[in-house]
């Protein structure tokens, strides 16, 4: 792993393309869609979704998202973060671990993975997310 | 080593962003959830830290512990101040967190190793600063953790 000018660190090729392979499985495995689907399903709005969105790609702390979510759920009266928020949770306990396995070991490296695999993780949901809202499958 | 090391090293962020996280988590759980304690309560916590840091979430907790007449509310603040305090019988202290860190990095020095009262005393005081000045540097974040776990176990009522 080398560092860029800007200070960021570049992960190796090999780890991105565990990174790439990982996206890939979650998506097939079709969890992503479903829990586009049942964020679309609960009635919250695009705002709300492309919020969360703009956290995780723009944080440099993976659990700022964590937290972003959980203070959603706990100010929601709707029941729509109380619904699918302990489903988004689960899926970034998941990444987690799944960062902790392709970090060997390095703590640095570890959360340049797991904000890497956030990012491709919410792109998915939120497209799900709009083809959903976009087709009115709820 | 000095405190200034640790908080630029690598395994700073992993602690914010995951030890710390585990162990406010756990503090957040740890109270019954005290239906006087309202979110307004908790919205104070950033902000104070943000103003006035260690010392003045340090004065806020035992102001508030003090003068609040309900006893929730009162349990809830005492809570929170024996989390910033070395209070020994509390295992969820974030000082004795902070404490513990600095000892496995050897940055605390052992009183029990001098034999003049006066040296023991040195040794504690610069123990204390260097607790406090990691303290300072991490509660900002753990509160972060804390707050946002407990509107999280108080989702949807």
């Amino acid at each position: 792993m080398s560092e860029s000018s800007s200070g960021a660190r570049k992960l190796d090729r090999e780890t991105l393309s565990k990174i790439d392979v990982y996206l890939e499985q979650m998506y097939e495995s079709g969890k992503t869609e479903e829990t586009g689907r049942e964020i679309s399903s609960t009635g919250a709005k695009n705002t709300q979704i492309r919020g969360l969105e703009t956290l995780v790609v723009s944080t440099n702390r993976f659990s700022e998202i964590i937290n972003y979510i959980k203070n959603q759920a706990g100010k929601d009266r709707k029941g729509q973060w109380t619904k699918f928020g302990p489903r988004l949770l689960e899926q970034l306990d998941e990444i987690e671990n799944v960062s902790r396995k392709m970090s060997d070991g390095d703590p640095a490296k570890r959360l340049d993975i797991k904000l890497r695999i956030a990012r491709g993780w919410i792109r998915q949901v939120v497209a799900s997310y709009l083809y959903s809202e976009s087709i009115g499958s709820h | 080593m000095e405190v200034k090391d640790i908080l630029q090293s690598p395994d700073f962020k992993v602690l914010l962003d995951e030890g710390l996280r585990q162990k406010a988590c756990e503090a957040a759980e740890a109270i019954e959830l005290p239906k006087a304690i309202s979110k307004s309560q908790l919205y104070v916590i950033p902000s104070v830290i943000q103003s006035s840091g260690l010392v003045g979430l340090r004065a806020l907790a035992e102001h508030q512990k003090e003068k609040k007449k309900d006893d929730e509310i009162k349990a809830f603040w005492s809570f929170i101040d024996d989390l910033l305090n070395p209070n020994p019988n509390e295992k969820k202290s974030l000082c004795r967190y902070a404490e513990k860190l600095l000892r496995d990095k050897n940055l605390l020095k052992d009183e029990s190793e001098s034999d003049s009262k006066q040296e023991k005393k040195a040794i504690r005081k610069d123990n204390k600063a260097k607790v406090d000045e990691l303290m300072e540097s991490i509660i900002g974040v753990y509160f972060e953790h804390f707050t946002c776990q407990f509107f999280y176990m108080k989702k949807g009522r």
